[in-house]
């Protein structure tokens, strides 16, 4: 017995030794294999804008065709820069890229191309970005509609709308490519996929702008995102939204494109103002519901989404708060967002699958409302430029997820933002500014034109290009 | 009587002798190495004087030296075949021939010819082989007119030529047989048999490994160019026969062996090989004193069937794909293709050895033969109940109680390591870690190790030691991290076993066979030699275990086992089970070592670390094999329920619980690895392009249309930068692809014959970037979205033809040979039915032949 108790100590020994063995080895076995640099001009970067506002029915109502109100106004900054030029095309049949200023005013969607001769300019939104806004005031369409003129694209979704009644859901298409485009959507309501007649096999033709009307294809909608897949040439595509209550206009924006889904997402600029005011005619009744701030998540995944959203406050004595809410695979719902007082906010959203958001608020001005919806931004590191239109309040608002602070430089001023909050900051009408940041923040611009309210995400606009890291296996 | 000197032949002594052909004078033909009785000579010549003048040959009994009562030969004739046979050798002697029998011939060992038999058909046939002159010199006897009978009551000890010829007389006894076969077959059979004789004695090579007979492949080897090269003297041999024959040969059918009794003497030498073998191993105190349960009665099956319902994940209702596999190629050729291949397709083809663990893909793919995909699927969902299976044998090796066999096998079977991999679908693990328990049986049959002891006899033995070689090749392709600790347990088996080096030595065979292009690939071709234990197939990386994990093999819910092994080493055999105690915790630290080394990724810029799961498993089964060396110890029927109830809920409770919530991480598909698009187009030497992209940057794999199934992985290739200058031609265009830049690509495309771009759907943006720019390229145009990603064809490239490339080559075809070997030699045969052979029966009898 002895011997075996011998045998068993020894035994405990080696279990000991290897329990507490504290090494960590780092031992490599071959190369990496290595990524190939491949030095390519890019695409020359092209953007394009949506143009005025579209009226369905007309002026009258009556007509069964949406027809352009008025003109937008074109706001943006192009670098000047040797080489490079910008070109303007007004997307009409016939129309071609003519050298032009970057701002104006314009009715029909335009496109702007930085053409770099030299192919060596780096691009970014410090090169070249523009937006456009347009304050509406027909009977039946009034409010501030701005958009981010974007870069086309074959796939693109689309968080926001409403098609319920007394609720219009346009989908504004601009082709500016030299190839004819057909697009095929797809509607993704609260109960999963929606299936309606039209959503396939829609024309854009070349240097021209489709409008399709999802009230007509999916009416009582009150929630969904749009899913626009287009083949051929590559397109811009926006929803535009409006309210009417009874014979009075509620509000109008436009929706840009959505970042891609991402299980952490931030959503600057949601700026609430006349809470007081606003519950007082949310109280007169449904018509007013649009009123209710809501968060709309979509989940394109095939699996459950369990969303965290946290609405920080970058007004002090404003607390925010946290909503938590499970999204069924391929599907979308709308989220209350409620008990917040006035104050500048921004949402913070964590996520256990990539999902998309936006964020509807509403303003109200004795009668007269107006709601915008801010989409998410993705983080950059800037330098990211953005404008401030000439007559308007235009107001930045900057968001760090990250979990570290930030030093921020806007235009020259520098400020220092803490992980996980918000800050907003005023910006000169009529200016174009850089951001840049030592960390990952999202901004985004809340536009107020008497008492109108539009949000646009900073966007950094590049094309793939330079030098690449190309891995051939 | 003359006596000729050593080395002199005998017909130089006959014709010294100078001998009258007297036809009543008789010459009588004796060796120094026999003894005859001191009145052979007198019995014998009673015999001459009683025989007819027809009387050419009387032959005595052979008898053994040391036991007289043993006949070592009486008589001598042909098989139906031409082969030579001794009707009567090795029985015991009752006098149940003591009759005076006709024989086709007699051997020249005591040997009495008359005189004038000399005159009528010459002497012996000097072009004969050695163990052909009697027969060949009776036979001519008989042809010309005389007759051959034995004289029984005349006895000659002599032990046979075995002694004299030591190891040439496998070589011996096929000269014979060809030699007498192209000499009494019709010329038009000898001519037919000669122009065959080289790929005969290949296919009797290969016949002799399928009867477990590989001492012989040499003989029947050398026997077919033997016989090929010495034609002319065959042919020459012909001419001594006596012309006109008085007696043709067919006339002397009555004299040859009937079928039956060739049969009957098949037979009955394989039982006495057996008795001697079960006598030696009781001797050896080997046998069991009382046989232990059957699977069966030990009611195995409902633990088999409690093993499948806790895999009920598993169940294969598709292909399994994604995780740590991919579906196998729907043909069975293409599996014959890569496995052993020195080209893969990979990119513009890639020239190294591919990976061994293809031979185990062919082989699990063959099960399915009709269907090679659905083997991966079905194999994986009867894993766990046939690792239960072999850990059951090998618990078998150490006790007789059933509960305890039950209990640990399915203990193995659920172990955590072998539920990471089952759920994470790493078929190489699996097939490592399934083989591993029958690795571990086999050698032990092989080596005589264990409660059975050695095997029933030699032909067993040899099938061990190839099921051995088979699997050890299996588990050493598999998991190549485990290879240095199964050769170091081999050694020590050997050391051990060391009367049994000689069949113990063969088991690596296979495993070189298959290993040694690679290893000398890995080692040379790319310096780096330690990427020889890289984890083949499907490259992951795993999560690094904590000491504690790692010592009860990957999870604390397998602590249960631990201890049980603990109780091994206070049983009665403390010592084994401190020796096993010693390995396992080095198996431990090969775990520990294995998953600090990091290995490149496929096709990304990662890294995957070593994977220790299958050290894990081996760790579990020598866990196992402690445990139930403690549970045998454990005597009193009492203290037995107890352990029982303890090891239930201590082991299989807990396991149980792991493998059926551990969900798994593949999906079963339809087996296809591309769109349908691209499987229409599959046989063709297309090219396609996977771009995936990340923000550290964009990463493409070049492929054949037909894509990447899991034979199609090369660990090599991992290690190898590849053909740089034709991937940088790639990169160059996928560069202005995907920047959509306007530059043209339709040179570079056809050129690298790319007809098709693949963008896998991920929702990164600068993936969306890439569909942007894709979209935008005037080359491409969009073939739509598959379940694979987004999918671009290249609208100028033409219809490509295909390449064909040759599967063969001479390490593969070296591979196969050594792979059919064992495999003939695994296939188990019952000693009953196909003990020996025509010329196996003729060895013994020539043995004691003069």
């Amino acid at each position: 017995m002895l011997r075996r108790l011998l045998a068993l100590l020894l035994v405990a020994a080696g279990i000991v030794a290897i329990f507490l063995n504290p090494l960590q080895l780092s031992l490599s076995v071959g190369e990496r294999p290595v990524a190939i640099d491949v030095v390519t001009a890019p695409r020359d970067l092209q953007l394009v804008c949506p143009g005025a506002l579209y009226q369905a029915g007309g002026a009258s109502g009556t007509s069964l065709t949406a027809t352009r109100l008025g003109a937008a106004n074109l706001v943006g900054h192009f670098a000047q820069v040797p080489m490079l030029t910008l070109l303007k095309k007004t997307l009409l049949k016939g129309e071609t890229d003519q050298p032009g200023p970057v701002a104006g005013s314009t009715q029909e969607s335009v496109s702007v191309t930085a053409h770099d001769q030299g192919a060596g300019a780096a691009q970014s939104s410090a090169m070249l970005q523009v937006m456009q806004y347009q304050l509406a005031r027909a009977t039946n369409l009034a409010g501030l509609a701005a958009a981010n003129c974007v870069r086309p694209a074959a796939d693109s979704w689309l968080v926001g709308g409403d098609t319920s009644p007394g609720r219009e859901t346009l989908l504004v298409m601009a082709n500016p490519s030299p190839v004819d485009s057909t697009v095929n959507l797809e509607l993704l309501g609260s109960g999963g996929p929606v299936e309606a007649p039209g959503l396939s096999s829609i024309s854009v033709p070349a240097s021209q702008t489709t409008v399709v009307a999802i009230s007509s294809v999916a009416p009582n909608l009150a929630t969904f995102a749009v899913h626009v897949v287009a083949s051929g040439g590559a397109i811009g595509a926006w929803l535009e939204t409006r309210t009417v209550r009874g014979l009075t206009a509620g509000g109008v924006d436009f929706i840009g494109p959505a970042i891609a889904a991402s299980k952490t997402l931030s959503i600057p600029g949601v700026f609430l103002r006349g809470s007081t005011a606003s519950a007082r005619l949310q109280a007169l009744g449904e018509t007013y519901s649009d009123l209710q701030p809501v968060l709309r998540i979509a989940n394109t995944s095939k699996r459950v989404a369990s969303v965290t959203a946290q609405l920080v406050s970058a007004t002090s004595g404003a607390f925010g708060t946290v909503l938590q809410q499970d999204v069924a695979a391929n599907s979308v719902v709308d989220v209350p967002i409620t008990g917040l007082q006035d104050g500048d906010y921004a949402a913070l959203l964590r996520s256990d699958a990539p999902v998309r958001a936006a964020v509807r608020f509403a303003r109200v001005k004795d009668k007269q409302t107006d709601f915008a919806w801010a989409q998410a931004s993705a983080p950059s590191l800037g330098p990211i430029g953005f404008s401030a239109p000439a007559g308007a309040v235009t107001k930045l608002s900057l968001v760090n997820a990250s979990r570290k602070s930030a030093n921020i430089s806007v235009g020259g001023t520098k400020v220092a933002l803490s992980a996980n909050s918000a800050l907003t900051i005023t910006v000169a009408p009529g200016a174009s500014q850089l951001i840049s940041a030592d960390g990952v923040v999202s901004a985004s611009t809340v536009i107020d034109v008497a008492g109108n309210v539009s949000v646009l995400p900073v966007i950094d606009y590049r094309n793939l290009g330079g030098s690449l890291k190309i891995l051939v296996r | 009587m003359l006596r000729t000197a050593t080395g002199s032949g005998i017909n130089s002594a006959i014709e010294q002798l100078n001998i009258e052909p007297d036809p009543n004078l008789w010459v009588w033909l004796t060796t120094s190495n026999s003894a005859p009785a001191p009145d052979a000579l007198e019995r014998l010549m009673e015999a001459a004087g009683k025989a007819s003048g027809l009387t050419g040959i009387i032959g005595p009994k052979l008898v053994a030296q040391n036991n007289p009562r043993e006949i070592t030969q009486l008589g001598l004739t042909l098989t139906p075949l031409g082969d030579a046979f001794s009707p009567v050798s090795g029985e015991f002697d009752q006098g149940q021939h003591d009759r005076a029998q006709d024989f086709l011939a007699v051997s020249a060992v005591g040997m009495l010819v008359r005189a004038n038999v000399f005159e009528k058909v010459g002497l012996f046939d000097e072009s004969a082989p050695v163990l052909a002159a009697d027969l060949d010199f009776s036979i001519r006897t008989r042809m010309a007119g005389f007759r051959v009978v034995t004289a029984p009551e005349a006895k000659v000890a002599y032990d046979g030529k075995a002694s004299e010829l030591g190891r040439a007389m496998k070589r011996e006894r096929r000269k014979a047989a060809i030699h007498l076969r192209m000499v009494y077959s019709p010329i038009w059979f000898a001519i037919f048999y000669w122009l065959f004789q080289v790929p005969l004695g290949f296919g009797l090579a290969i016949y002799r490994i399928a009867q477990k007979r590989p001492d012989r492949i040499w003989a029947e080897v050398f026997g077919g160019f033997w016989g090929f090269f010495t034609v002319g003297r065959r042919l020459a041999s012909r001419a001594n026969l006596p012309r006109p024959a008085a007696v043709s040969l067919r006339n002397l059918k009555p004299l040859r062996a009937t079928w039956a009794q060739v049969r009957d003497s098949r037979r009955w030498r394989a039982d006495r090989e057996e008795s001697e073998h079960n006598l030696a191993a009781f001797a050896r105190g080997d046998q069991e004193e009382q046989p232990a349960k059957s699977f069966g009665e030990s009611l195995g099956w409902l633990w088999l069937f409690a093993l499948a319902a806790i895999s009920w994940r598993l169940f294969p209702v598709g292909v399994p794909s994604g995780a740590g596999t991919l579906p196998l190629s729907d043909s069975l050729s293409q599996l014959f293709a890569r496995a052993g291949a020195s080209w893969q397709p990979i990119g513009d083809g890639y020239f190294a050895p591919s990976d061994p663990f293809n031979w185990v893909l062919l082989a699990l793919g063959s099960l399915t033969f009709w269907a090679p995909q659905l083997s991966i699927g079905i194999f994986l969902f009867v894993a766990r109940p046939l690792a239960m299976l072999g850990a059951w044998r090998v618990s078998g090796l150490f006790t007789k109680k059933s509960w305890v066999r039950n209990l640990l096998g399915a203990g193995y079977a659920l172990l955590p390591s072998l539920t990471l991999s089952l759920s994470e679908g790493r078929v190489a693990e699996v097939v490592a870690m399934v083989a591993l328990p029958y690795l571990v049986l086999a050698i032990a049959r092989a080596a005589g190790v264990g409660r059975f002891g050695s095997s029933r006899s030699n032909r067993q033995t040899w099938s061990w030691v190839a099921v051995s070689g088979l699997l050890l090749a299996a588990v050493g392709a598999s998991a190549p991290s485990l290879l240095p600790l199964i050769l170091l347990a081999l050694a020590a088996v050997a050391i051990m076993r060391i009367r049994r080096l000689g069949y113990l030595f063969w088991i690596p065979l296979p495993l070189g066979a298959i290993f040694a292009p690679y290893a000398y690939h890995a080692v040379v071709g790319l310096g780096h030699p330690l990427a020889v234990f890289a984890d083949p197939s499907v490259a992951m990386s795993t999560a690094r275990a904590s000491n504690l994990e790692l010592l009860f093999g990957g999870s604390l819910l397998a602590a249960g086992l631990f201890l049980a092994a603990l109780l091994g080493i206070l049983g009665r055999r403390w010592l084994l089970a401190a020796s096993l105690w010693a390995f396992a915790l080095v198996l431990v630290a090969a775990a520990w070592l294995v998953q600090q080394v990091e290995y490149p990724a496929y096709g990304t810029l990662g890294v995957v670390n070593g994977s220790p799961n299958v050290l894990l498993a081996a760790f579990g089964l020598t866990l196992v094999v402690l445990a139930t060396l403690g549970f045998d110890s454990i005597t009193r029927r009492r203290f037995s329920r107890l352990a029982a109830l303890v090891a239930v809920f201590g082991i299989f409770a807990p396991l149980g619980y792991l493998a059926t919530t551990t969900p798994t991480r593949f999906n079963f598909s339809d087996g296809r690895v591309v769109p349908w698009l691209l499987v229409s187009q599959a046989n063709s030497d297309a090219q396609m392009l996977v771009v995936s992209a990340s923000k550290q940057g964009c990463s493409v794999k070049w492929l054949p249309v037909r894509g990447a199934h899991l034979e199609d992985l090369s660990t090599s290739y991992r290690f190898d930068q590849g053909n740089m200058d034709a991937a940088k031609e790639v990169a160059g265009v996928v560069g202005n692809m995907i920047t959509a830049n306007g530059v043209s690509l339709s040179e570079g495309l056809a050129k690298n014959h790319i007809q098709f771009v693949l963008v896998p759907i991920t929702n990164n943006s600068e993936v969306l970037d890439i569909e942007n720019s894709l979209n935008s390229v005037p080359e491409l145009e969009a073939a739509g979205v598959t379940e694979f990603g987004k999918l671009w064809r290249v609208k100028t490239t033409p219809d490509q033809g295909l390449t064909r490339h040759s599967v063969w080559s001479v390490t593969k075809g070296i591979q196969v040979l050594v792979l059919g070997a064992f495999l003939l030699l695994a296939i188990p045969s019952s000693t009953r039915r196909k003990a020996g052979s025509d010329s196996e029966i003729f060895v013994e009898g020539e043995e004691q032949d003069a």
